[in-house]
């Protein structure tokens, strides 16, 4: 977990990329339910 | 303003928040993005979630305020927007929302987390193993 930790805080790394990674996730998991993708 | 003023104007405190989230959103919202034929729905889902983080992060407490504000008709037409365009693409109504509602929540919930106070320093003993704090 501190390795992940480290390798996320890492220099250069911002929070706009952290909230766009996990929207990424959030958006692909809720329309992986709803059916293919465009 | 004194609060007696204030209160000339706006009828309490639900409505006087309701306005505040209405004048937050309505500086990325004013124009609410449509979803284009040739778009992915996955990247305007995600426009519309960074305006919506956007928005908040421009006020302090802006989460907190949109949160707490009851009848947002700003924040309503942005869901109803968004559960539309994903209807037009295919997806049932009820799945639709619960899409826009994860989408939603995630973001006002990570603001949320972005504009809460810092830990005061002095208050962190970083030679504490998180463990030594469990009962």
């Amino acid at each position: 977990m501190i390795a992940g930790v480290t390798e996320y805080f890492e220099p250069g790394r911002t929070v706009d990329e952290l909230f766009r990674e996990c929207l990424d996730v959030v958006i692909t998991g809720a329309t992986v339910t709803a059916g293919p993708t465009d | 303003m004194r609060s007696p003023t204030l209160y000339w104007h706006i009828p309490n405190k639900a409505a006087l928040v309701t306005a505040l989230a209405e004048a937050i959103l309505g500086e990325q919202f004013s124009e609410l993005p449509r979803l284009k034929p040739d778009e992915r729905r996955q990247d305007w889902l995600t426009d519309i979630a960074e305006r919506l983080r956007r928005a908040l992060l421009a006020h302090p407490d802006g989460a907190r305020i949109l949160s707490a504000s009851q009848l947002s008709l700003t924040m309503a037409a942005i869901s109803e927007l968004a559960m539309s365009g994903l209807v037009a693409r295919g997806v049932a109504l009820r799945q639709a929302r619960v899409i826009v509602l994860t989408v939603e929540r995630f973001t006002v919930g990570h603001v949320l987390e972005e504009q809460a106070p810092r830990p005061n320093a002095d208050d962190v003993d970083m030679a504490r193993s998180p463990s030594d704090s469990r009962p």
